[in-house]
């Protein structure tokens, strides 16, 4: 048998239950009798069904059943699996934290697909820098966000519009004059997913290697 | 001691000290085989859940309070893992498909056989899986995780005096099919 598995015993913090109401002679309700084996009778309630049993065989012999019932239960030893299932489950775990798993590929692949973008579009990109650097440090703080918001929303339609135009456009002139004309937006955006993917994927590995922190 | 050896053993393991977390396994898998195997009563899905319930540990091992033991913390979490199991079959009882499983089906009829147990525990274990499967729950959270009825509401998600009522009918169930064996 196990040793550590706990022994019946009083219980902490029990919520005292409904008082006892029965009047004396009265069988205490089924529900009380199990308390009373649990121990999770107040004191006052407690001795009142404890004097109630010195005077009752029936609720005595219904007591001694489950208490049998108890007896029985807590001789039961622990029993092995058919198998040893430490390596099993440790086997498991590396899995889930192996870099060779399919999810890590697919991160890899996601986080160099975005940067092969982002080189792409490093012109575009130093050109949005460009102009974020041209802001007027004498203006206000909301006047900057007012201009900085539509410049990047200029950029948003821009490269919407991009979007749209691409299945008008044949596949060869695709590489010599779409890719260097996005618009500045697209280059924040896919600044921003790249950033959002490598710390997607860092978090999703730390959550196939560590326990988690939550 | 112990619980000194388990305390060192989940203290490295949060550091990523898979070795240590197997030394936990070593240590706990039977109780907590035995917990699944006494809910379940197929002991093939007992190895599954037990599998998974220390699979589901060491994701929650931070959760774990370690001032208090770590063997029922860790078999309340395979017995909620069983009911799960249980109610994803939406059973109350065993299925028809566990009596077509052969080796289930044998292990509920000859227990001192399939588990290699006296007669008398034999009698113990085929009493258990008569029980529905809510009583047998509350029978073992009470009795081998011993939970206090508020613990085992929470553990179990239902109104106390629910599990208080599960608890006992479970209880006289057990006692009269005792008796009769």
């Amino acid at each position: 048998m196990n040793s550590d598995r706990p022994n019946t015993s009083d219980f902490e913090n029990e919520p005292p239950g409904e008082p006892f109401e029965e009047k004396l002679g009265e069988h205490p309700e089924e529900g009380r009798l199990q308390a009373y084996l649990d121990r999770a009778l107040d004191p006052q309630t407690r001795a009142a069904v404890q004097a109630h049993l010195q005077d009752c065989e029936s609720c005595r012999t219904s007591l001694e059943a489950l208490q049998r019932v108890v007896l029985d239960l807590e001789s039961l030893p622990d029993l092995a699996p058919g198998q040893d299932l430490a390596p099993l489950v440790m086997e498991r775990l590396r899995r889930e934290q192996s870099p060779s798993s399919w999810w890590f590929w697919l991160a890899a692949a996601e986080t160099a697909a975005a940067a092969l973008i982002l080189i792409l579009s490093a012109p575009r990109l130093q050109n949005l820098f460009h102009e974020l650097s041209l802001l007027d440090l004498g203006r206000s703080a909301v006047e900057q966000a007012a201009a900085y918001t539509a410049r990047l929303t200029a950029g948003w339609l821009g490269w919407w519009a991009d979007l749209k135009s691409l299945a008008e456009i044949p596949m060869s002139s695709y590489t010599e004059h779409i890719l260097p004309d996005f618009g500045p937006g697209l280059g924040m955006i896919l600044a921003l997913g790249l950033a959002a993917g490598m710390l997607a994927n860092a978090l999703l590995l730390r959550g196939q290697t560590h326990p988690e922190k939550n | 001691m112990a619980e000194n050896h388990t305390a060192d053993h989940i203290h490295r393991a949060l550091e990523g000290d898979l070795n240590a977390y197997g030394e936990l396994v070593k240590t706990y898998q039977d109780s907590v085989f035995s917990t699944c195997l006494r809910v379940l009563g197929n002991p093939q899905d007992a190895e599954d859940l037990t599998q998974e319930a220390f699979l589901r540990a060491y994701h929650k091992l931070e959760h774990y309070d370690p001032s208090r033991p770590f063997g029922p913390w860790i078999r309340t979490l395979a017995a909620n893992l069983c009911r799960n199991h249980l109610q994803g079959r939406k059973q109350a009882a065993f299925s028809l498909r566990d009596e077509r499983d052969h080796s289930a089906g044998r292990l509920r009829r000859e227990p001192e056989r399939s588990l290699e147990v006296s007669e008398r525990e034999g009698r113990i274990y085929r009493a258990l899986w008569e029980l529905p499967a809510h009583h047998r729950l509350a029978v073992e959270l009470r009795h081998f995780q011993n939970l206090t009825y508020q613990e085992m509401a929470e553990a179990l998600d239902l109104p106390l005096n629910t599990v208080r009522s599960h608890l006992y009918r479970g209880r006289k169930k057990l006692a009269q099919l005792l008796e009769e064996k």
